[in-house]
Parts: structure tokens; sequence; C-alpha cells
């Protein structure tokens, strides 16, 4: 009985693992379930084959045509094992989010602001849910306390952000930031793709982000609900857990406009169709090269052409760095530091390795920050391999 | 009346739900069963006709040979000869383009129903950590991809980021890699 319900509850999870959906844990797990499990692993095969041409969301729309779906679906929206199996994901889910609290308080501290910072219209989804205010106020308070290692610009702007939060302000403060608010949220994705909330996750919000104008999906697009962020998938899909319907979500994505839209009670799936926003300066100066002659001081160069570049893209990149880099290296030959490293799933970059090097000191500090810095996105169809050159 | 026994058939085992179906008809007893296996039904379909529309359309004739063999058949394992009849259904798919070789995909056709029912190979699972012997014995990719799925329990994505393997490659060379560990070690377990 228990292994027939876990093996149902795997089938209704093979899109989820094709497209990446799942943690590496929920991965493995399934692929041992498929080892026991011959019908699984075939099934398996076809929808990693369906991710690999795209084709993972016709998937979707073939399974609600098949015969059997209507009478299956009445009985589906009220069965009781519906209600169990779902139980089963919202007690593993909520524990996922009670560990992640304790884990990124800290965190937490630095991303509120910047999702605030964010908003550059008042957002009244952050002022009428009152059990997270109260957390996310605490949170804040013990960030501060512990954040006198955290980089300055991210200092600033928790300084900005009274238990109120006062959102204009910040922008006003920071013309860059003012300019271009998608940059900005992309910015605190890094850290708020870690975030972590106490509130029950009742429902799941599912959608597509795709391009107003010509419906081509939008991948690594941020959908933030609440204090969490997710991101799109390669074919711009999402799933983002609501507390409370109906939920207000924000979409943004580099280039785009960020839109808000709302989930109501009884939406299936939602459309985000996101507006080409005009293109700013800075979008212009993304090669790096160009970037360099407007700021001398610092900039970091892509080495490669590939499409691997970090979250939110390279002018944002350069100006996190040349805020807060703070040690310069004492080396008289080499007046940068190059790092290479590989992209891991949830892109974060790892296995880094020093090229040339000014000095240990400055080869510290370049590690830190791009350890801290933005998630990555990969460059389709390469290596998730990145170099980056820090020059002074 | 209908909601009624629809609502509680979401609870049923499989058994049930066909034992419902062939004893009375029950329709919606046999939606919900091919319901609940749509999804591997279809990822399967892909897996073996390489083609999204074509896999749609076997998974929607599978409901419908669904419809009349249950009420031919004796079954008593509903998953897996639901399992039988979507890969026949797939073979003979492909006999008829002809375009395809059989002996491509002999091997994992001749998986007998037997497999299926192995429970113990979960238990075999434990045993992996006193399998050194068999485990140096395997060719070096098998050996790296089963130490980094069992010992590390990396998932095949971040096996085929470590090893530079495709997926398909990953997942290969474990299923492959475990059944040389079986018989390694049936074989010294008499």
């Amino acid at each position: 009985m228990a292994s027939q319900n876990e093996h149902i509850l795997w089938a209704d999870k093979l899109a989820d693992y094709a497209a990446g959906r799942l943690s590496a844990a929920d991965m493995h797990a399934m692929e041992e379930a498929a080892h026991a499990d011959p019908f699984l692993m075939d099934a398996l095969e076809g929808y990693v084959i369906l991710a690999q041409h795209n084709k993972l969301s016709d998937i979707d729309k073939v399974l609600a045509a098949l015969p059997a779906r209507e009478k299956a679906l009445a009985s589906t929206k009220v069965i009781p094992l519906f209600g169990r199996r779902w139980v089963q994901w919202a007690a593993a889910a909520s524990v996922v989010l009670l560990v992640g609290i304790g884990l990124f308080t800290q965190r937490n501290a630095d991303e509120v602001p910047q999702i605030a910072s964010a908003e550059t219209q008042a957002d009244p989804s952050t002022a009428n849910i009152n059990p997270s205010s109260i957390e996310a106020g605490d949170s804040i308070t013990i960030g501060k306390e512990k954040s006198a290692d955290v980089p300055q610009a991210i200092v600033r702007n928790a300084d900005n952000l009274p238990r109120s939060s006062r959102p204009e302000k910040a922008n006003t403060e920071d013309p860059a930031k003012a300019t271009a608010p998608v940059t900005l949220m992309d910015e605190g994705r890094a850290r708020a793709m870690q975030s972590a909330e106490a509130l029950p996750i009742l429902f799941n919000v599912n959608g597509k982000v795709v391009d107003e104008a010509n419906s081509e999906p939008i991948d690594n697009a941020v959908i933030a609900l609440g204090g969490k962020e997710v991101i799109s998938d390669p074919i711009g899909r999402f799933t983002i857990g609501a507390a409370a319907l109906p939920a207000e979500l924000k979409v943004g994505a580099v280039g785009y406009r960020t839109k808000i839209i709302t989930w109501q009670e009884g939406d299936n799936f939602l459309q985000v169709p996101l507006q080409k926003a005009p293109a700013t300066t800075e979008e212009k100066i993304v090669a790096g090269l160009s970037s360099r002659k407007a700021d001398p001081a610092l900039v970091v160069i892509p080495n490669d052409t590939s499409t691997t570049a970090p979250l939110g893209g390279w002018p944002a990149f350069n100006t996190y760095f040349k805020q807060n880099m703070q040690a310069k290296g004492t080396s008289k030959i080499y007046k940068s530091v190059t790092l290479s490293f590989a992209i891991d799933a949830a892109g974060k970059p790892v296995d880094i390795e020093v090229g040339q090097s000014p000095g240990k000191e400055a080869e510290a500090e370049a590690i830190r920050l791009l350890q801290n810095g933005p998630r990555w996105r990969r460059g389709r169809g390469e290596a998730p391999m990145a170099t980056i050159t820090v020059k002074y | 009346m209908v909601t009624n026994s629809t609502r509680a058939f979401a609870s049923l085992e499989d058994n049930e739900l066909v034992a419902l179906y062939k004893s009375a008809a029950n329709q919606d007893a046999l939606a919900v069963f091919y319901q609940r296996y749509a999804g591997l039904i279809m990822g399967t379909c892909v897996k073996y006709l390489k083609d999204a529309e074509k896999a749609a359309d076997a998974a929607a004739d599978i409901y419908t040979e669904l419809v009349e063999k249950l009420l031919k058949y004796e079954v008593d394992q509903p998953k897996a000869w639901l399992y039988m009849l979507t890969k026949n259904h797939c073979l003979q798919k492909l006999r008829k383009e002809k375009t395809h070789r059989e002996t491509e995909f002999s091997e994992e056709f001749m998986q007998s129903a037997d497999d299926f029912n192995l429970d113990d190979i979960r238990e075999k699972e434990n045993l992996l950590n006193t399998m050194h012997d068999c485990i140096e014995q395997l060719r070096d990719e098998q050996q790296q991809t089963i130490t980094l799925f069992y010992l590390e329990k990396k998932c095949y994505q971040e096996i085929a980021q470590a090893t530079g393997l495709e997926w398909n490659q990953v997942r290969s060379h474990i299923q492959n890699g475990r059944r040389n560990l079986k018989n390694c070690m049936d074989n010294k377990h008499g």
C-alpha cells in the first residue's frame, strides 16, 4: 500500500524531474525508486527526452486531452488519496522551510530589504500578512547585529529599511538601482532564492512566463510571492507555494517590465506575458569592454563569449564588485584576478580556481564576492564553466 | 451516486479498481486507474517511439486497448500488466513502421515481469557497502557512476555534471552496473 502510493506520487513528478524542478535529494530518491520499477524508469527516460526537445510543455496538453482524463478528474478533485498525498508533500515542504530558517536567518536579513527596494510601487502584500511581517522583522534585527561582514551595498539598504519598509527611499538614494528595478530584483535574487518562510504553503501556483510580443518562453524570470522567490525553468515554467489566496505574484525578468499578477482561487495555470522594457544604457554595455571605459577603476570581464552570465546581468555584477571589492592586491605584474569556476545545478559558482592573482588577499576577496554574489545562468548546450577576470 | 463512488475510487488499490471495472463495467474505476499511470504510459511511449505526438496517440490507443483487454484477461498485477501492455503496444507500432530494428530495444524488452516485483532489490542495495570487491571489478564508468549514486547519493544530473556524461549514459551505466553487481553477488554467495 505504501509502495503503491509512493509510485503514484512519483508518477506525478515526472515533469518536475525532467524540468529540473526537484531537489537533488528528491531526484536521487526518484531514481532509486526507478531502479526497482522499470515502468517508472522508462517513463523517466521518456520525459528526459521530452525535456531535451523542449516538449515538456506539450505533454500537459496531451495528458489533459486523454480520454480518461475527464472522468478521473471529477474524482481527483475530491479524492481522499489526493488529500493524503498532498499533506505528505506539504509536511515535507514545511520541514525544509523550518531548516531553511535556521540556516538562512542572516541571508533573510540581506534579502528582505532588497526585495522591498525592488518594489517600485508600494506593495500591499508585504503589509497584510501579519505572521510573516513579524517574523521578517525579527530576522532583520538579528541580521543587523551580525551584518558587519556583509557587503556594504547591502548593509546600506538594510539601514534604509525600518520595519515599516520604505522602498521609495532606497530607490532614490541609489540612482543606478532606481533606473533599473528589474536588475535590482535580480541582485536580490541570489539571496532570495534561498529564501525561507514559516508560513505553511497551502497552494501551489503554477504558471509560465512568456514574451508578450511573440509568446516565447522566458527562462530565469523571477517570480516573487511573500518572502519567497523562484526562477522560471528553460521553458518559462514555474511553481511557487502560496500561503493564502488570492496571491499576488511579482514577475520580473532581465529586459522586461516587472508585472504584478494575481492568482485566484480556482486558477489552474497562470500565463504571465511580460512586456519588453526599453533598452537602458545599462543593457547596452553588457559586453564588458565598453563598461571598462565607463569605469577604469575596476571591471569584471567575462573571458568567454558564451551565454553563461550572472543573473541580473554583467552591469549589475560589475557594480556589485565595484562597490564591494576591498583588497586590490600588491602584485606589480598582475593587475587582475582571474577566477575559473563551474556552475552547479542551483546556479551557484563552485570549484573556484584561481588563475592569475595579484596576491592572496585580493584573491580571497574576489572569491568571497563571487560566492556571495548572484547566482549564474548557465549557457545553453555548453559545459557550465565560466571564467572572470577582475581588473583594476 | 456517481460522485460518491468516484470519490472513493482514488483511495482504492489498483486491484480493486480493476475488479470494479471487470465486475461492474465501471468506466470511472478504469479511468481512475488509467489516469494514475497516464504519466508513466506517456513517458514510456516517448522512450520507445521517440516522438511526442506518436506517444500521445499511443497513450490514447492504450486506453482503448485497456477497455477491451482488461475484460478478457486475468490480471494479478495491474501495474506490471499495464507496463507490458504499454511496451507491447509501442513495439507493435514500431514493427509497423519498420524503420526501427527490433534489436535496438531487445535487451530491455526481455526484462521479465518477475524483475518487476523484486522488492528485495532494495534490500540488496543495503548490502552495497560490503560489495567493494564486486564494485572494483566493474568497468571504470560503471564503477564511477555506481559509487557516486550509492555512496555519495548523487542524482543522475549531478553525476552527469561531475563525469561529463549524458543523463542517459549515466542511467545506462548505473543500470548495467547494478546488473553486473547483482551477478557478481549471486556468484559469490551461491
